[in-house]
């Protein structure tokens, strides 16, 4: 991929959704996801939870956190519709709710370490020393902690707002990025067009925005939906340790933790929001490698 | 080799330098105040004066710098000082701690390998069967699933249903083996999965990858059995990036631990973490935080030297 057909992409990519069938790129890629099943079935999941975590005001008239102690522990009925837990508070609402909170987690963390990973990445190889000696020593520092021990520590200390949580993941998955984005924008750099970009006096900024950044998107797409499948089991973890975001944002690893000292009469409340996590995990986790397959030429046989 | 030895060990030293440091100056520059989990929290609000009695007591009325030369002068000894709260000596408390942490983390990573190194060499044997998806698939679950929800599952269907195995809790092997077994049980089991999956999938690409290798097409040109293409030639080359990955394990063990000894009650040195982040213990997480650390690096280091050992084209300089 160069510079001039990611332009491209983007510029059809826009009228594509007007025009049906323009570019053909595009149209390749909505045969690859709708022709490759586990792509069809995991992106399918992903895009259904991403609908419910931007609409779920729409999807119930249930408030989340509405305690109704004459219905605790039903399981689903039309009373409601996923079950209540052991406050009465309507399940349906819940699990929509803690969607919004995995998907707003992932997403924000996500994007955090991608910007500021990818561009530590990148600066480090095309600055070369010293760097990247400052810049990749910090990383190995970063990687030098289990993830979720660095974000108990800081989550612990700083308060556990949902600004704080989002920030704490997002950092924990900067040297993913900037590993990636060092090792291929080494290769890269070597390539003539950046020479000639230096050559005619182009700015630091504009090579590696315009030149580097569009020929290493492949591997950081799939890291991207290799890490928010981590972060959304971070988030999660950290909600189940009683650390996550505060109590009236309604969470699926809280729900867990709530839920688990009554599983014994009601297994309900922990087995429905168990499987939403592991679902949205496996989703993510199928939809990185598939992309990887489609990305990855070598790996094309 | 030796030189690259040295070299190493500079680096992890001067990288533990930094992580201490870094621990350091991020508890003491943050809002929280141990003499207030001290003197009862606070709700209790005490006055001004027993504050600053218990500051000096801790000896957190000196100036930063004087702290820091204390802390960075008893590490250089092997001390990492005494806890606020239970008066405790910290190395001591680790000392305690850190076997019942590894009781569960060694016999799950052994049970990884155990497990995840065969299916893996089965997955790629059975390529072109239904089998290779339905393993793959199985991993692939395995490795999504949060250590919380199987650990959940376990207890909900071996001690809620079954009453087979106690839901949580540590017995000691030294008094009751047979207790100890039973506590431990689905703990390590929880954390098995998720290596055990990973195991599993680089077992499985690996040896699709050598599968695929000339030394291989001449060996059964040459008539060697399959099997023992697939069990002399292919595994011992196959096998070496899975040695990466038990390195890479401990990390995700550490990790997954935490929730595990959270989840089963289990009195390791995450819990004991836990506990004192909440109470402000800065000995005590100030030296969890740092030995863990250590440990992560260290298996690094050792990984990266068994890689030079087992395969002889690697040199390091």
């Amino acid at each position: 991929m160069n510079r001039v057909d990611v332009v491209e992409t983007t510029e059809s990519g826009a009228a594509a959704l007007k025009v049906e069938g323009r570019s053909p790129r595009l149209r390749s890629w909505g045969r690859w996801f709708i022709r490759t099943p586990r792509v069809l079935v995991s992106g399918g999941f992903i895009l259904l939870l991403l609908f419910a975590a931007i609409t779920a005001p729409a999807l119930t008239n249930a408030d989340p956190n509405t305690i109704q102690s004459q219905i605790r522990f039903l399981g689903p009925s039309s009373r409601a519709f996923l079950g209540t837990d052991q406050f009465g508070r309507d399940m349906y609402a819940r699990m929509l709710y803690g969607a919004r909170l995995s998907m707003a987690v992932s997403a924000s963390s996500v994007t955090i370490a991608v910007i500021l990973g990818v561009l530590m990445g990148m600066s480090a190889a095309f600055f070369g020393f010293p760097v990247d000696i400052i810049l990749m020593r910090l990383t190995d520092a970063i990687l030098s902690f289990p993830p979720i021990l660095l974000a108990i520590f800081v989550v612990a200390f700083l308060g556990s707002s949902l600004q704080n949580i989002i920030i704490v993941i997002g950092i924990l998955y900067i040297p993913q990025f900037a590993r990636i984005s060092y090792s291929s924008s080494l290769a890269v750099k070597e390539n003539d067009y950046i020479l000639a970009a230096e050559a005619i006096g182009s700015g630091p900024m504009r090579i590696l925005l315009r030149g580097i950044l569009p020929n290493i998107t492949a591997p950081i797409l799939v890291q991207m939906s290799l890490s928010a499948s981590t972060a959304i089991l971070v988030e999660a973890g950290l909600s189940f340790l009683g650390l996550g975001p505060p109590a009236n944002i309604p969470s699926w690893g809280r729900s867990i933790q709530d839920a688990s000292r009554f599983m014994g009469q009601h297994p309900w409340g922990v087995i429905l929001p168990s499987i939403l996590i592991t679902l949205a995990v496996l989703s993510f986790n199928i939809f990185g490698d598939a992309l990887r397959d489609r990305l990855d030429p070598r790996l094309q046989k | 080799m030796v030189n690259y030895i040295i070299r190493r060990a500079i680096s992890t030293l001067v990288l533990l330098f930094m992580i201490a440091t870094a621990v350091f100056l991020f508890l003491h520059l943050l809002p929280g105040d141990p003499a207030l989990t001290i003197l009862g929290g606070i709700d209790a609000n005490p006055d001004s004066a027993a504050i600053a009695l218990v500051h000096k007591r801790l000896g957190l009325d000196r100036p930063l710098y004087v702290q820091y030369a204390e802390w960075m002068g008893n590490l250089a000894r092997l001390n990492l000082g005494t806890s606020f709260t239970s008066g405790t000596e910290v190395s001591r408390e680790l000392a305690r701690r850190l076997p019942r942490t590894f009781m569960l983390i060694v016999p799950a990573e052994t049970i990884a390998i155990l497990f995840g190194i065969p299916l893996g060499i089965a997955a790629a044997r059975l390529r072109r069967t239904l089998w290779d998806p339905v393993i793959s698939a199985i991993a692939l679950i395995g490795f999504s699933t949060p250590v919380f929800v199987s650990g959940l599952l376990l207890v909900l269907a071996f001690s809620l249903k079954l009453h087979w195995l106690p839901s949580g809790g540590f017995v000691s092997p030294t008094q009751d083996f047979g207790g100890f077994v039973k506590s431990a049980i689905m703990p390590v089991i929880t954390l098995s999965l998720g290596p055990m999956a990973t195991t599993m999938r680089m077992t499985r690409s690996s040896v699709l990858e050598q599968l695929g290798a000339d030394y291989v097409r001449t060996a059964r040109s040459k008539g060697v059995t399959e099997i023992r293409v697939l069990y002399r030639h292919v595994l011992r080359n196959a096998l070496l990036p899975v040695v990466t990955i038990v390195g890479l394990h401990v990390g995700f063990m550490f990790a997954g631990s935490v929730l595990v000894e959270y989840l089963f009650n289990w009195p390791g040195v995450n819990a004991y973490l836990l506990n004192s982040i909440g109470g402000r213990d800065y000995p005590v997480v100030q030296g969890i935080v740092l030995v863990i650390a250590a440990i992560f690096i260290l298996i690094n280091f050792l990984t990266d030297l068994s890689f030079a050992i087992l395969d002889p084209r690697i040199r390091y300089e």
